[in-house]
């Protein structure tokens, strides 16, 4: 038995109905790859970009707010810790590296971040690809201190910027001066770009690096007489991890909270995995309606051609060759869709992954996998399945009934 | 002639009972007990409800009698599995339907080769040339054009090669010529009993066509049944 030539003819027959088809199956099952694989980009991409930021301390209040901070620069207005911590974390023998991290400013919208210059450069894991680290600033150096840029802020070497006190719910575009954050500028505070960084798919590609010493000047603080001023955050490379465990315990006390930003990452997970779970329940039920929706037109295919499968058991076939028929139209059609969807969803992520790079600055790393796969299998199953429906109708169908139509 | 014929096709006491209409009468239809040898060119004539598009139904196996029998070849069809009777179709015979019943989106040759799609074709090759072979005599010279395309003439020319590129040993055609013009029909109906005859082939053929039924010197006229408008 070979259903194969009149499957090419029932699908010419079915013309761009058989089109329409592909498509809607193909942008249902893109939906439901697109949320698997988004998902899985977004778990790795944030998680790449906390690789930096071994154990976070700063003042009691929300972790996830210190980390979408810190490590996201989503803006948001963080409590001061006492300086003095930063000394006494720099004389602890169990850090090994610790760094200040301070936020609040903006220039051509682009966050600037004070920090020190071994963590600009990431304690030695980046080099500049254009021109050199900042220099910690001397008294004579500032009055224009030096800045160290992320690779995707759209600024010359050499050029100077004037930083502007960001606002909570302040318009910012990348690469322009809007009218709020020029009303907003530190007159008199200019940082020269010295340097630009390589690109770690991190939002810290869109931000502009400067010494901490010189936010602190530009906010009327300064580190005198062994007096550090309050800093937001403060980044620790603990030298162990019995180590990182011990100063995460010293530090959750005495005024200040410590926490390996894996802890709330790992809770954003859930809760992401939880929502994901549920959107591609969600999408696979959709795709699962819109079968539903196209065997019903299957069903009604097979009412129309009653004759012409008829005629087909006129001319010597069996019962079985009218099911394969109709089985195959069906699942062959939803089929090719469902395999359309795969590459349009990883197509959909890809998109996706454009515009939230756009957004935050983190980079989506697509990365294909076998749950995708598993999630078409899924579909081309319950699609072969349902197909059964409209095909036992067909194999069912009298053939006088037909031929006398 | 003998009413069920060993070597040939016959029925006897064949009777197909209806279902109840809204009336709530169940029509029957009852068949004279008939038979002809093999290679036989039947033409089956009657007026409309006399239950001649049925009576090739009943042959062909597709529907399955109330009552009688029919036997072909020594073989009673009604006692055939659905399996066995499909079997049969496919490999001993051929149908011309009135209104062609071709598959539009293929071509004349792809619709000729179609029934050898139903089950195991050992001599495809063969049978590919017996259709090329008959395209040529017909006059089809388009073998891939989709057969909707095709005229009514060329297209029933098309069916008629399809029922008889297997060399099926039994023809069942039903008004093979009512919906073409004369000149079509005359070219039908000469392609349909030469070829039946070049082949050895039982031919019934249920016609009101007087030019084609001229051809035939075997005839059956059917009655209406009692109770039934004509």
């Amino acid at each position: 038995m070979n259903p194969f030539p009149m499957l090419r003819a029932e699908l010419r027959a079915l013309g761009w109905t058989a089109v329409a088809i592909l498509l809607l199956v193909g942008f249902a099952s893109a939906i439901g790859i697109a949320i698997n694989t988004g998902e899985r980009a977004l778990r790795k991409s944030s998680a790449a970009a906390a690789d930096d930021f071994p154990l976070l301390i700063g003042a009691p209040g929300s972790p996830t707010q210190l980390v979408m901070t810190t490590i996201f620069l989503q803006p948001e207005a963080l409590p001061l810790m006492a300086g003095e911590i930063l000394p006494r974390l720099k004389a602890d023998p169990r850090v090994r590296d610790v760094a200040p991290v301070a936020f609040g400013d903006i220039a051509m919208g682009y966050p600037i971040v004070g920090t020190s210059r071994e963590f600009a450069l990431r304690w030695g894991r980046l080099t500049p690809v254009e021109g050199r680290a900042f220099e910690l600033p001397s008294r004579a150096l500032m009055a224009k201190p030096e800045a160290l840029i992320g690779a995707d802020v759209r600024l010359a070497m050499g050029a100077e910027i004037t930083p502007a006190h960001a606002l909570a719910g302040m318009r910012h575009t990348p690469g322009e001066a809007e009218p709020e954050e020029v009303e907003h500028r530190h007159e008199g505070t200019t940082y020269r770009i010295v340097g630009r960084l390589p690109r770690t798919g991190s939002p810290w590609d869109r931000a502009i690096l400067v010494p901490i010493e010189a936010v602190w000047a530009t906010h009327g603080l300064h580190a005198e007489s062994g007096q550090v001023p309050g800093v937001p955050a403060l980044v620790v490379r603990p030298k162990s991890v019995a180590d990182a465990y011990g100063l995460r315990g010293t530090y959750r006390q005495g005024g200040t909270m410590a926490f390996f930003p894996a802890e709330v990452l790992v809770a954003l997970y859930g809760a992401l995995g939880e929502a994901r779970g549920l959107l591609l329940a969600a999408s696979v039920l959709n795709a699962v309606l819109m079968f539903g929706a196209i065997l019903l037109l299957f069903w009604a295919i097979a009412g129309l051609r009653r004759q012409r499968y008829a005629v087909l058991r006129a001319l010597g076939a069996p019962r079985r060759f009218i099911l394969l028929l109709v089985w195959l139209q069906a699942v062959v059609l939803i089929g090719a869709g469902c395999l359309i969807g795969l590459p349009a969803g990883w197509a959909l992520t890809a998109l996706t992954g454009r515009w939230m790079l756009g957004e935050t600055g983190l980079a989506l790393t697509l990365t294909p996998d076998a749950s995708d796969i598993l999630i078409i299998a899924i579909l081309i199953s319950a699609a072969s399945l349902l197909a059964l429906i409209p095909a036992l109708l067909a194999y069912r169908q009298p053939v006088i009934t037909g031929l006398t139509k | 002639m003998s009413s069920v014929s060993e070597t040939g096709l016959g029925w006897r006491d064949l009777t197909l009972r209806f279902r109840e209409g809204r009336d709530g009468r169940a029509p029957t239809l009852t068949f004279p007990d008939f038979g002809v040898p093999s290679g036989t060119a039947l033409a089956i004539t009657g007026p409309s409800g006399c239950g001649k598009s049925s009576l090739l139904n009943l042959i062909a196996g597709l529907a399955l009698p109330t009552g009688g029998e029919i036997r072909w070849q020594g073989q009673t069809i009604s006692a055939l599995g659905e399996t066995a009777r499909d079997t049969w179709r496919r490999i001993s015979l051929g149908f011309v339907f009135q209104d062609f019943h071709l598959i539009p989106e293929m071509g004349a040759l792809a619709n000729i080769l179609l029934p050898a799609s139903f089950g195991p074709t050992p001599d495809r090759a063969a049978r590919e040339a017996e259709a090329r072979a008959l395209c040529a005599r017909f006059g089809l010279a388009d073998l891939v054009r989709p057969a909707g395309t095709l005229s009514r003439g060329e297209q029933q020319r098309v069916a008629v090669a399809r029922a008889l590129a297997h060399r099926p040993a039994l023809i069942l055609a039903d008004e093979p010529t009512a919906s073409l013009d004369a000149e079509n029909g005359a070219a039908v109906g000469t392609a349909l009993v030469t070829e039946a005859a070049a082949i050895g082939a039982t031919l019934i053929c249920v016609t009101h066509d007087p030019a084609l039924l001229a051809r035939f010197e075997t005839r059956l006229a059917l009655m209406p049944p009692a109770g039934r408008v004509p």
